[in-house]
């Protein structure tokens, strides 16, 4: 039986969770590349929500209605969440009120048009496998490693260790993780040079296509010159031929300003 | 555009607004389905209220986690509402406690005609398997359970347990698209 065969056999054990965590990202690492098998993990999790919707009747108490409509007070609106994909581990939030008020009303604008796409789709989509929960439970796992590994990263008590050659000086350095189908980057960076008042470290993204660059974030390093950059939702998931960091005014530029302290490629 | 399918768009394009009224609606038509799910999983009331609301505020403050254009709402919150169980499950290693005391409201009807068509369907299909593949699927999928734990708890060897979880979801998905 070849790996592929193995890794299909597997897929519904796969699709009711019924495999362990090492096996279960050894079927992850092949689905990333196996459209069929993604395919066929889409139905087998559609067959596997059955499962769930067959459960036996019972209703929450009538209290909890009350209850969770009182947290939605205390709630940002759904609108303005969205657009928290930049989470800022160190530095600044930059204040972008003028252009994040037609933010909802821009949501509602594009999500209009998404319906008028669906109604034009409807017959194909009504016959569609639905995959959605497929898409789920593959990404449900990467994003709870992925989440794990960023809070041991930017954790207060996390000690950055570069190591390099003995006797070598050590120098500014920073490695930067991005996946254009995720749209994010993570970003570490060691023995920055402390910087100036009003000044910021930031990152730009170098499309591989050669347009602008793309400003992914900005750092402030700590009194040891490291920090650390989480950010999603960045760009239109554009491939990238590299990263680079400037010295920018607080809170962040449009675009880089020369010279380039730390350049990449990918 | 299939009513449901025009329902659901219609939800989150309500909750993308930030409708409360909108809100209620989702509500009112899945809080029973993510309740019972949640419960059946947790097998602990105040668990799965806990699960309930995780799942309610998570829609309302990204609605568009859920695309209407990949697959229907119901069976889309069945999974997620399954694996945030079974995580917390997990998480916190609940006992689950089966004495009735702990299953309050065990009550009560579907909330909605829609959503009970689908589970009655769902409950239709499952019924028609062979209790020992009902079975391996429900202790994987609703107790978080691996084939190597199934298999020490049904006493069974594990390749068994494997045959039994591929044939019951193959069956399914059949019936499912007959």
């Amino acid at each position: 039986m070849t790996d592929h065969e193995q890794y299909r056999d597997d897929l519904p054990l796969y699709a009711v969770g019924a495999l362990s965590g090492e096996e279960s990202e050894r079927i992850q690492r092949h689905l990333a590349e196996c459209p069929a098998c993604r395919e066929e993990l889409s139905s087998l999790n559609e067959a596997a929500a059955q499962i769930a919707l067959a459960v036996e009747p019972a209703a929450p108490p009538a209290h909890f209605r009350e209850q969770l409509m009182a947290r939605l007070d205390e709630q940002r609106s759904p609108a303005v969440v969205t657009n928290e994909g930049r989470r800022r581990v160190s530095g600044h939030p930059r204040e972008r009120r003028s252009a994040w008020f037609w933010v909802p009303a821009f949501a509602t604008l594009v999500f209009a048009l998404a319906f008028v796409a669906v109604w034009r789709q409807n017959r194909r989509l009504d016959e569609e496998t639905r995959d959605l929960s497929a898409r789920l439970a593959t990404s449900r796992e990467a994003s709870d490693r992925a989440g794990e590994l960023i809070q041991a990263l930017t954790a207060p008590d996390a000690q950055h260790v570069s190591l390099v050659a003995a006797g070598a000086k050590v120098q500014p350095e920073a490695k930067a993780v991005y996946s254009s189908r995720q749209r994010s980057v993570v970003l570490l960076a060691d023995h920055l040079d402390p910087l100036p008042a009003h000044k910021i470290y930031e990152l730009w993204l170098l499309p591989a296509n050669g347009s602008k660059p793309l400003a992914a974030g900005t750092i402030k390093p700590d009194e040891r010159g490291s920090a650390a950059l989480v950010l999603s939702q960045l760009g239109d998931g554009a491939a990238a031929k590299g990263f680079a960091v400037t010295v920018e005014d607080e809170p962040g530029s449009a675009m880089p300003t020369m010279p380039i302290v730390l350049s990449g490629t990918t | 555009m299939s009513r449901q399918l025009s329902n659901d768009v219609g939800i989150v394009a309500r909750l993308l607004a930030g409708d409360k009224e909108g809100f209620v609606r989702l509500y009112d038509e899945y809080a029973g389905l993510i309740y019972r799910v949640a419960l059946r999983v947790l097998r602990n009331a105040a668990a799965a209220e806990d699960v309930v609301q995780e799942v309610f505020l998570q829609l309302w403050r990204n609605p568009t986690s859920f695309d209407p254009q990949r697959g229907r709402l119901a069976p889309w919150l069945a999974v997620i509402t399954r694996h945030k169980a079974v995580d917390s499950l997990r998480k916190l290693k609940y006992e689950a406690v089966s004495s009735e005391n702990s299953l309050a409201d065990p009550v009560v009807g579907e909330a909605s005609v829609r959503t009970s068509a689908e589970c009655n369907r769902a409950r239709k299909l499952m019924a028609q398997l062979p209790t020992e593949q009902r079975q391996v699927l429900e202790l994987a999928f609703l107790d978080g359970l691996t084939h190597v734990e199934i298999a020490a708890r049904v006493s069974q060897p594990l390749g068994t347990v494997k045959s039994r979880i591929r044939l019951g979801l193959l069956s399914l998905r059949k019936e499912l698209s007959a």
